[in-house]
């Protein structure tokens, strides 16, 4: 079942256009990763299904509903953590989570969140003593406050360290076994690809591709390569004569074979009938980078 | 849940030592010193309405001018606003949390000066009490609608600390704070009638040495009231 539904979704600001046509559907439980570089409209995407902006074309509908004209009902369903959103830096921890507990109908119990997210020790450390991932871990806690069915994450990790963001990862793991739906926002090609079941890529107001991670990378036609250092000469037209390999390169004492299809197998099937060793081996795949370079003709890292 | 909020607003405010010593602190400072100064049992000059008067207004002042105009721009700034109107609660509960928990520190400082004035130094209490009620009430309101339309429109903490002060300084200069309007020049006083930290004090005044507050500053402050209150309604930016 789709638990939201964007349709041609368009929205500018004053002379610029911010969402261009945006379609997606997510089903309830998955993890469903909006991927692009900065300003390519994703906070706009997920602002207008929280309700906090009004399309200027198209349509949202989040649990069947309108993000602007059902908002009092969709606001105990959606648990939001903001890009860039901060508290008072003295207000503690524990305070926080009770406070925001209140605002809620059938608030989560706020001391077990407070353990669940291992928050226990530093109830009552004011917010701005806070390390980045303790407040990401705060916020967390915050939008699973109200007992949501959906949580949007913007830029969840974007700031932390590699450890910090790995274990935030994990945290977003659990966030779906509590049977939450996740709408996770990133500019992060690993982060995607770890976490999500789905990804939307958006380029300049735009989907350019929805897929799995691995349906995403398979789209891409690019080549493997096999590097080699073999243990006794061998001669290229073995190689070059397989149908996968398209080919062979000396670097050094190294072969360099490209290919398509089963390439290491081919070319392994052939060492081993010559009774040739092949050391240091290694195989070099397409993955996420090399499949959004295919769907926006860009890297990733450069467009920030 | 709104009283949650200003609870904790108010936790808020006393952990800022130094919010808390401008607002209660420093009223109580110029009450007593100025009050062991002059020694006002036996002075029966109209003076001796100012300086509990002025305390008060001073405090008013931070309070409405410096205080609620930053701490609202920096919520604005910080995002904690916007965080809000993605929960079921909207967004002007924090502001009128705040207000609520400014309006029981200005009542709280108020009653601090009269009571700790009176007894301690021997000011006498506002002798025209149901004008003194009216003109504090009046005036605490008109000055927090100024420092709304201040959060309002100013696009930072930091640009409505700026601006909160220019207005701050305007006000006690020419409403008759830093000097009693006695020794001011006519015009100053004519402009002071007129601005809100002006109208409250003169009106507090006279309310304490017995007669009811004029009409104009009532008015004054009423007015101020009612339009800054539309235009900080009408202004207020969540983001």
């Amino acid at each position: 079942m789709a638990i939201i539904e964007v349709t041609n979704l368009h929205k500018r600001y004053r002379d610029h256009v911010a969402v261009h046509d945006v379609s997606l559907t997510v089903q309830r439980g998955e993890i469903f990763g909006i991927l692009g570089p900065n300003g390519a409209g994703k906070t706009t995407t997920v602002e207008c299904v929280e309700g906090l902006r009004a399309p200027d074309g198209g349509t949202v509908r989040v649990l069947g509903k309108d993000p602007r004209a059902d908002r009092t009902h969709l606001r105990t369903k959606i648990g939001v953590q903001l890009q860039e959103s901060q508290l008072p830096d003295r207000l503690r921890v524990g305070e926080a989570l009770q406070l925001y507990s209140t605002f809620y109908p059938d608030p989560a119990d706020w001391r077990r969140l407070l353990s669940d997210w291992g928050l226990e020790a530093k109830r009552d450390t004011p917010f701005g003593k806070l390390s980045g991932g303790q407040k990401q871990r705060l916020f967390i806690a915050l939008a699973l406050i109200g007992n949501p069915e959906i949580a949007v994450l913007d830029e969840l990790t974007t700031g932390l360290d590699p450890q910090a963001r790995r274990d935030t990862w994990q945290l977003v793991e659990e966030i779906r076994e509590r049977g939450v739906t996740v709408l996770l926002v990133t500019h992060f090609m690993a982060e995607a690809e770890r976490l999500c079941d789905r990804i939307a890529v958006i380029d300049a107001g735009r989907v350019v591709a929805v897929d799995t991670p691995s349906g995403l990378v398979s789209r891409v036609d690019a080549e493997q390569t096999v590097r080699f250092r073999p243990s006794a000469p061998l001669a290229e037209h073995l190689l070059t004569d397989l149908p996968e390999v398209s080919s062979v390169r000396r670097v050094g004492g190294q072969l360099v074979v490209s290919g398509t299809g089963n390439l290491l197998h081919a070319v392994t099937s052939v060492l081993a009938r010559h009774q040739v060793v092949a050391a240091d081996l290694r195989v070099e795949q397409a993955d996420l980078d090399d499949a959004f370079v295919a769907l926006t003709g860009r890297k990733l890292e450069e467009s920030k | 849940m709104i009283i949650r909020m200003a609870f904790t607003e108010f936790k808020l405010y006393l952990r800022e030592p130094a919010s808390v010593a401008a607002t209660l602190g420093l009223p109580l400072l110029i009450v007593v010193s100025f009050g062991l100064l002059i020694n006002p049992g036996t002075d029966t000059s109209s003076l001796v309405t100012y300086f509990p008067g002025m305390a008060i207004a001073f405090s008013l002042a931070i309070l409405s001018l410096n205080l609620l105009p930053t701490i609202l721009a920096n919520y604005r700034e910080k995002g904690i606003l916007r965080r809000l109107s993605t929960t079921p609660v909207p967004p002007a509960s924090l502001l009128l949390a705040q207000v609520a928990v400014s309006f029981a520190v200005a009542l709280a400082m108020t009653l601090i000066v009269v009571v700790v004035g009176h007894f301690v130094i021997g000011f006498t209490v506002p002798a025209q009490l149901g004008g003194f009620l009216l003109a504090f009430v009046l005036g605490t309101l008109s000055l927090f609608t100024v420092g709304l339309v201040i959060a309002a429109i100013a696009p930072s903490g930091r640009a409505a600390t700026g601006i909160g002060m220019l207005v701050f300084f305007l006000n006690m200069f020419a409403g008759g704070v830093f000097t009693p309007r006695e020794t001011l020049p006519d015009f100053l006083n004519r402009i002071g009638d007129f601005l809100p930290l002006g109208a409250t004090l003169t009106a507090m005044r006279d309310a304490w040495s017995g007669s009811f507050p004029q009409p104009l500053h009532l008015l004054v402050m009423a007015t101020i009231t009612v339009v800054f209150g539309l235009a900080a309604a009408g202004l207020f930016r969540w983001e």
